[in-house]
Order: C-alpha cells, then sequence, then structure tokens
C-alpha cells in the first residue's frame, strides 16, 4: 500500500541517474532498494552495509516510511540524489576501481572491506569532497557530534579542513593519529589487526604502514591476545588528564578527529606525529606511524585508563565509561559523552583499578573489554602484547602508578563530579564483571587504552555497587548516584 | 511423554533450551550480531525481511534466537514472536545519537507488552558498534534507553560489543546465562 511519498521515491530510485551507485559505480537497472539518508543518495547493497557500519543512516524504499520531506530531499533540485553527491562527496575521487592513496575504490565484485574502507575515506575523512557548484550545502557530519567542529571540518570544502583542535569532523587530513578506531582493535586475537590497518579513521597519508584499512570481520572471539608488531613506540604525550594524549604535533594535525573525548591540548608534546592518537575508542590503533617516542609517557595519566605509562598499560576495567577522560580545561573538544568515570564500586586492593576485580581478565571477558579497544590503542606502539593474561602483573604496574593516580584523582573528582551527575545508578554496576582490559603495553607507551574500554562494560541494572564516599577511587561512583 | 524425559534429562545435563528474541532498529546490528555469534565471522547482510532464527549453544546454554527485521514498517510485526521468549536481546546502534530517542520508544513499548511480560525475564542491551568512533558508551546507552525506569524486576544488563568482530558479545551472554540460570535456581523450578 504505497502510498504518496513511497511512490514517489521508488519513483525517484528508477531514475537514470540514481541507478548507478554513487560510490562503486554498480548499474542496477530498476533502481536500488536502499537509500543513505544522510548523503541523499541512492545505493546498492554493499555501500548500504559499508554505510550502516558507520552509521549513516540508510533506510529501505520497501521496509521503511518515507515522508514527503524525505523524500523531497533526495531530489535534484533540492541537492540530493546521486548526481549531487558524485559532484559534491566524491569530486575528486579516482575513477570507479582506481586506487587512491590509502585505498581503492571499490567496484562491483570487491570485497566489503574495500567499499567500507572508500565509504569512510569519502564521507567521513572526505578526502574526495569537492565543492560544486550548484552544490548545497554538505550536511554535517553527525557523528561526532560536536558542536566545537568548527574548524575543522567543512568549512573548507576541499577536504582540507583540518581541525585543529577540537573535533573536527572526521575531516580529512591526514592526520595521523586521529582515531584510529574502527577497526576493531581489538579483540582479534593476534593483534594484527588492530595494527594501523584497521583504523579507517586514521587517515591515510600515514607515515607507515600504507596499507588500506582494514576492517576485520571477523575477528572473533574475545580471548585475545594481542601482540603488535610494535614498530616503535609511539610517543606519547604526558596529558594528563586525557587520554591519550594527542599530541599536537606539528605535522599532525591531528585533527582530532575523533577526539571527542580526548583532550588534544593537553600537552604539548614534543613528540613528532604523535601517532597515537586518539584512537578513541582505543579501539584500534592508530599506529601506523611509526614515531619514536623517546620518553615513555608520563605515565601516570592514562590514569585510568589504566595507564601505561610505566610500561604498561592495562586498562584495567575501568571500562567503559570508567576512562574518565576528563576533560582538560584547555580542551576544546566536547567531551561530554565520555566523560562518565565510573569506577568500580569497590576498589580492589590494588589498584583501583580492576573492576570487579580481577576479574577482569579472569573472566572471558575479554572480548573486547579489554582487547577490544584497548587493543586499539596499542596498535602503535604495543610491544608484546601481554593479552590478557595475569592479573599479576597487572597489578604489580598498577602499584606504580597508583600513585600517581592518586593524585589525578584529587583533580579528577573535582571535576568530573560535576559531569557525572545525572548517570545512572545503574552505571556502577559497569565494570562490573567483565571489563578487562587490560592491556598491556609493553612498550612503553599507551596509548590509550582508555575508553577503550568500552566494550567491555556493561552495566548491570542489579547490582548496585557499594559506594563509600571515602573511598578514593570510589568518588565516581557516588556522585552517579 | 517425550517432553517429560526431555526435561529431566535436561535438568541432569544442565543444559537450558532458552528461546531468546533479538530486536533493535534497523541496522543496529542484529542479524551481524546472530551470526557473529553463530560462524564467528562478520557477514555482509541484507535488510532482514522476516526473521531468522539459529541456535546456539553456549556454556549449557542451548539458545534459540529469533532475529526479527526491525525497520519501521515490520516493526509491527514482533508482537508475533513475543510468546514464550525467555530473555529480550536488545540490540542498539550507539553511534546513531539521533534515532536513541526511537530506540527507548521501542523498547519500552516492548517490555509493557503483557505477552513479554509473561514469560521474559531479562534484557540484554547490547551497545553495538563500540568500534565506531563517537559512539555512546554503555553507561550513555543506558541513560539514553532509560533503562532505570523499567520495571525493576526485570533484570538488565547494557553490554558494549562491536558486532562485526564479536567483541562483547560472550560477555553478553555469560551475563545472561548466569542469570537465567540463577533465576532459575531460585524459584523457578522445572515445569513439567
Amino acid at each position: 500500500m504505497p502510498t504518496g511519498p513511497e511512490q514517489a521515491v521508488k519513483k525517484l530510485s528508477k531514475q537514470k541517474s540514481n541507478t548507478i551507485c554513487p560510490n562503486c559505480g554498480t548499474h542496477k537497472e530498476f533502481g536500488f532498494s536502499s537509500v543513505c539518508i544522510k548523503y541523499k543518495t541512492f545505493v546498492c547493497d554493499f555501500c548500504k552495509s559499508s554505510h550502516q557500519a558507520i552509521s549513516h543512516r540508510c533506510k529501505s524504499l520497501t521496509m521503511s516510511s518515507w515522508s514527503k520531506e524525505e523524500v523531497d530531499s533526495l531530489m535534484a533540485k533540492n541537492g540530493g540524489g546521486n548526481d549531487a553527491c558524485r559532484n559534491t562527496w566524491l569530486a575528486n575521487a579516482p575513477e570507479v576501481g582506481g586506487a587512491y592513496r590509502g585505498g581503492k575504490r571499490p567496484k562491483s565484485g570487491d570485497s566489503l572491506n574495500t567499499y567500507k574502507t572508500f565509504v569512510c575515506d569519502a564521507y567521513e575523512k572526505k578526502l574526495f569532497y569537492g565543492e560544486a557548484s550548484s552544490a548545497p550545502p554538505p550536511p554535517v557530519s553527525s557523528i561526532p557530534v560536536s558542536p566545537v567542529a568548527t574548524n575543522g571540518g567543512f568549512g573548507n570544502g576541499n577536504g582540507n579542513g583540518n581541525g585543529n583542535g577540537g573535533f573536527a569532523n572526521f575531516d580529512s587530513k591526514p592526520s595521523n593519529g586521529g582515531l584510529g578506531t574502527w577497526g576493531d582493535g581489538g579483540l582479534t586475537s593476534n593483534g594484527s589487526i588492530s595494527n594501523g590497518s584497521t583504523d579507517l579513521f586514521n587517515s591515510a597519508p600515514t607515515p607507515a604502514a600504507p596499507s588500506p584499512p582494514r576492517i576485520s570481520p571477523v575477528q572473533t572471539r574475545p580471548p585475545v591476545q594481542r601482540q603488535a608488531p610494535a614498530p616503535a613506540p609511539a610517543p606519547r604525550a604526558p596529558d594528563l588528564l586525557s587520554f591519550d594524549a594527542p599530541a599536537p604535533a606539528p605535522a599532525a594535525n591531528y585533527a582530532a578527529d575523533f577526539d571527542m573525548f580526548a583532550s588534544p591540548a593537553a600537552a604539548p608534546a614534543p613528540a613528532p606525529a604523535a601517532n597515537s592518537g586518539f584512537d578513541f575508542m582505543n579501539a584500534s590503533s592508530p599506529a601506523p606511524a611509526p614515531a619514536p617516542s623517546p620518553s615513555a609517557s608520563a605515565s601516570g595519566f592514562d590514569f585510568i585508563n589504566g595507564g601505561s605509562g610505566g610500561g604498561s598499560s592495562l586498562s584495567q576495567g575501568f571500562d567503559v565509561f570508567a576512562s574518565a577522560p576528563t576533560p582538560s580545561p584547555a580542551a576544546p573538544t566536547n567531551m561530554q559523552p565520555m566523560q562518565l568515570q565510573v569506577q568500580p564500586p569497590k576498589p580492589p586492593p590494588m589498584g583501583g583499578m580492576m573492576n570487579s576485580g580481577n576479574s577482569a581478565m579472569g573472566i572471558s571477558s575479554m572480548g573486547m573489554g579489554g582487547g577490544g579497544m584497548g587493543g586499539g590503542g596499542m596498535g602503535g606502539g604495543m610491544g608484546g602484547g601481554m593479552a590478557m593474561g595475569g592479573g599479576n602483573m597487572q597489578q604489580k604496574q598498577m602499584m606504580m602508578m597508583r600513585q600517581q593516580q592518586m593524585m589525578m584523582q584529587q583533580q579528577q573528582q573535582q571535576q568530573m563530579m560535576g559531569m557525572n551527575r545525572g548517570m545512572n545508578g545503574g552505571m556502577n554496576g559497569m565494570n562490573r564483571g567483565n571489563n578487562n582490559m587490560g592491556v598491556m603495553n609493553m612498550g612503553g607507551q599507551n596509548n590509550m587504552a582508555a575508553m577503550s574500554n568500552m566494550n567491555g562494560g556493561g552495566m548491570n541494572s542489579s547490582y548496585k555497587g557499594p559506594q563509600s564516599s571515602s573511598d578514593p577511587f570510589a568518588f565516581v561512583n557516588s556522585s552517579l548516584r | 511423554m517425550g517432553l517429560f524425559v526431555s526435561r529431566i534429562i535436561e535438568s541432569f545435563s544442565g543444559l537450558q533450551e532458552k528461546r531468546l528474541l533479538l530486536l533493535g532498529l534497523d541496522a543496529a546490528g542484529k542479524t551481524t550480531l546472530l551470526y557473529s555469534l553463530k560462524l564467528n565471522e562478520c557477514v555482509h547482510s541484507v535488510p532482514t525481511v522476516g526473521f531468522n532464527v539459529e541456535h546456539i549453544t553456549y556454556k549449557k546454554m542451548d539458545m534459540t534466537m529469533w532475529d526479527v527485521g526491525g525497520q519501521d514498517k515490520i516493526r509491527r510485526l514482533w508482537n508475533h514472536y513475543y510468546r514464550g521468549t525467555d530473555a529480550l536481546i536488545y540490540v542498539v546502534d550507539s553511534c546513531d545519537r539521533d534515532r536513541m530517542e526511537e530506540a527507548r520508544f521501542e523498547l519500552h513499548k516492548i517490555l509493557t507488552n503483557d505477552e513479554v511480560k509473561q514469560t521474559n525475564r531479562a534484557v540484554l542491551v547490547y551497545a553495538n558498534k563500540q568500534d565506531l568512533p563517537g559512539a555512546l558508551n554503555p553507561a550513555e546507552v543506558v541513560q539514553k534507553l532509560e533503562l532505570n525506569s523499567i520495571n525493576p524486576s526485570l533484570e538488565w544488563y547494557c553490554q558494549g560489543s562491536t558486532a562485526t568482530n564479536g567483541g562483547g558479545l560472550y560477555e553478553g551472554l555469560d551475563w545472561l546465562n548466569n542469570t537465567l540460570t540463577k533465576q532459575k535456581s531460585s524459584g523457578q523450578r522445572l515445569r513439567f
């Protein structure tokens, strides 16, 4: 019972220009069945999957409801449709099937990873963005959600937006560091994935490892052990609060691509291109760059992350939220989202970090948790991966860090308190269990492990953690309640 | 009689058979998650029309997972799958901030359904796509979905996951396993 708008959208999909997928040139006589809402394009199944993989909303022609406004926006006169996309987002893209620096434009029959890489490069990093005279203003990239985006992004039109600082969207420019995410940092079992290749978001020209990003689809289960070949320790900045330190390296523009949370500013690191970047989620390792890092990071930091400084980073438990990226004052980025620091309700004796314990590792959890994203971090420099092994090592290291942490907490506490309000009580539970995270970097650096945790943590309704306010580690929790 | 025997066997072997329902908005990653569990690999899925069903055995829990398409037009079909569900697995695309409200709405709608209330004992929320930059972390997802406001007698858990590489999935299942087992031992006896 197709109603007005739905018939209209079907008709649009059959227009000549819309029967050719903008990304890969696949032609489908009777029109594609999916529309990428964000970029207003009619795309083939593979491109649809690629868009969806990075959360670009796609709708089906047949199984979704359409409103008149949505359909209107897809019309060429309103800046929608595949031609408009080809003239803007893909203006500077190579021919279908052609290679570009860091990847290849997919053509029919290529693997899904090729598609994903390209879609990410084209739409998130805007590598091929060009201003067309008639082009409507490009949509603002939503993923990052940052109000702060200002510099970056879009403004520049041609792809150059470098985000300085802030958050710039995914923007272009070859920044190193940026996000490494996607890929997965994690879980993989041998780490292989996590190396630079994965990060899609990182932009291309990374000095090292030109290898095309892979998304690593298959990685499977948790127990992870990663070992990264670790080229060289990545430079770390001493940033205090934040996660990783995206060091403002001269060249690196860090773009902060994702930094959502990170405070870019934190420390001016002397390091050459910092790679470690942010890894947003820690997930992957950004680190294609072999940057030598002279100093092991200051360690302490990452505090929550499990820092690494000392050589190993454990991101233990903190998972998820735990990691507290505390907003550093200077940071332009908006950190909000992650601000939560949730700490384990009851810190185990050693480091407060382990959440619930030791379990951390123990539990199968590895899965993501630790590894997960943490892995990412590792990428850069990880030396050896310990993967999750044993709790003991971590504990030792934790001790070392502990002092620093204590100090940090004081600071953080103040900052965090405000932010956490509002969180749900449920959060306390997070971390519990599974989290693990332990990523150890042997290399001495840490790349972020921080957020990584994302995965790890969960929150549990049933668990209402005890929180003692006197416990330094617990403070967060109490504020959450 | 056959059923009786199988129940007996079940009670000794400890194998529990559970019916799980996998729901969520479209493109949340339900099908990918299902096949990631089943096959340990990332499949390239197309929008699910109708449903996918798979049997997965994990730690003595024999699960039948029903993955139902989440496109808005076919969401109304969800209620046909509600009956007899032991637990709900709700998948959320953590990056899709714009549709969190929609996800919340759908979740609460499911949980207030009478059939669901009869048998459903746990809700596992996967905050999926944690590998993407900008993803909401599980804590934020909890907040956005207002999980704290759901019926307190229902156990829930929010687990970050990355369906494409399997990250976090088993942690969630571990919780589910523990929860259902615990509930079974405390109170709910075998139903012959």
